[in-house]
């Protein structure tokens, strides 16, 4: 069962919403379009004193230009970068092994993955983030868009062997949901298993402390 | 009309839920939220094949068991997954196991 979930609401009650439905741990992406947002809200969760939270990271979202700029700057002080955008940002992104997930805007007509994309995931260790909070706000021929997304998306993925991951993406407290509930979801959409993302953080710790010299290597 | 064979009789399972929320709701209102979530995502026809029956008399302080087809068990969490709301209140179904019998079943709640 899926024990961490990644979050974007990091406010007490929402940690407390994820400690009733059992997880383990939480992973929060600080997300803003201005740099000192992000800064200042990944400075507060990393003074913070809970114990649930085992990862700060940051979701960069925007014109190309703008998340080029930002990804250059955050990728030293997170732990985990997430890009979220348009067809050109996120290809541009699955180009960047620095990038550690994208997470496609899933009500959109078109998210934007296809099988070039996949492939450079792949070749990269990029993840591809599906957001059930997306299925959980649209209604009707959304929702029935976002779920033909999503499945397609699976389909390719699956195809080019990329990694997927499975999260509750959760903006506010009511709509981060258990484990078994969006390991259910994920399998509706066509995901068997989900990616484990913290194999990913602690490979980016090593990264940023500056131990890690290439693949594989590590000083010890 | 004869009982059917048990070997003939569908296969079943029971999803033992909780609710998360800052109330209390009555039985009601939970079967109403969950059938609206299932009709919601997967139709009537969907519905049909989920054969959802939520045990009223399981019922009490936000804890419950719903019986359904044991080959729609992820169409069933996933709908519960959906639920917004219950009563009209902001409010989590959490499915805590799944069982083939009622008594351990409850033994989850």
């Amino acid at each position: 069962m899926v024990k961490t979930d990644m979050i974007r609401t990091y406010t007490e009650d929402s940690l407390k919403m994820a400690d009733s439905l059992g997880y383990e741990s939480i992973i929060v992406l600080a997300n803003s379009q201005r740099e000192d947002d992000i800064k200042s809200c990944i400075r507060r969760l990393q003074n913070s004193k809970n114990t649930m939270i085992t990862c700060v990271g940051a979701e960069i979202e925007g014109s190309l230009n703008h998340v080029k700029k930002l990804s250059d700057k955050l990728r030293n002080s997170v732990e985990l970068l997430s890009v979220t955008g348009e067809y050109d940002t996120i290809r541009w992104a699955s180009s960047k092994s620095m990038v550690d997930i994208i997470s496609p805007m899933w009500s959109t007509k078109s998210p934007g993955i296809d099988h070039i994309i996949a492939k450079q995931c792949n070749q990269n260790d990029i993840l591809i983030e599906f957001k059930i909070s997306d299925l959980i706000n649209s209604s009707g021929r959304q929702r029935s868009r976002v779920i033909k997304n999503m499945s397609e998306c699976a389909r390719i993925c699956k195809w080019s062997k990329c990694g997927m991951i499975v999260s509750s993406g959760a903006g506010k407290k009511w709509e981060i949901r258990d484990g078994r509930s969006l390991e259910s979801m994920g399998r509706i959409i066509g995901i068997e298993k989900s990616s484990n993302v913290n194999d990913m953080i602690n490979q980016n710790r090593l990264k940023v402390t500056g131990k890690a010299i290439a693949q594989g290597v590590e000083v010890i | 009309m004869k009982r059917l064979l048990p070997s003939l009789r569908k296969k079943k399972r029971y999803v033992a839920f909780e609710i998360v929320s800052e109330s209390q709701h009555d039985s009601k209102s939970v079967k109403n939220a969950i059938w609206d979530a299932i009709l919601d995502l997967f139709g009537e026809y969907g519905g049909s094949i989920i054969n959802a029956h939520i045990i009223e008399e399981k019922y009490e302080k936000n804890k419950g068991i719903i019986k359904c087809s044991h080959t729609s068990i992820d169409w069933l969490i996933a709908s519960l997954c959906i639920v917004r709301n219950v009563g009209g209140k902001p409010a989590t179904i959490r499915s805590v196991g799944v069982s083939s019998t009622i008594e351990k079943a409850k033994s989850f709640l």
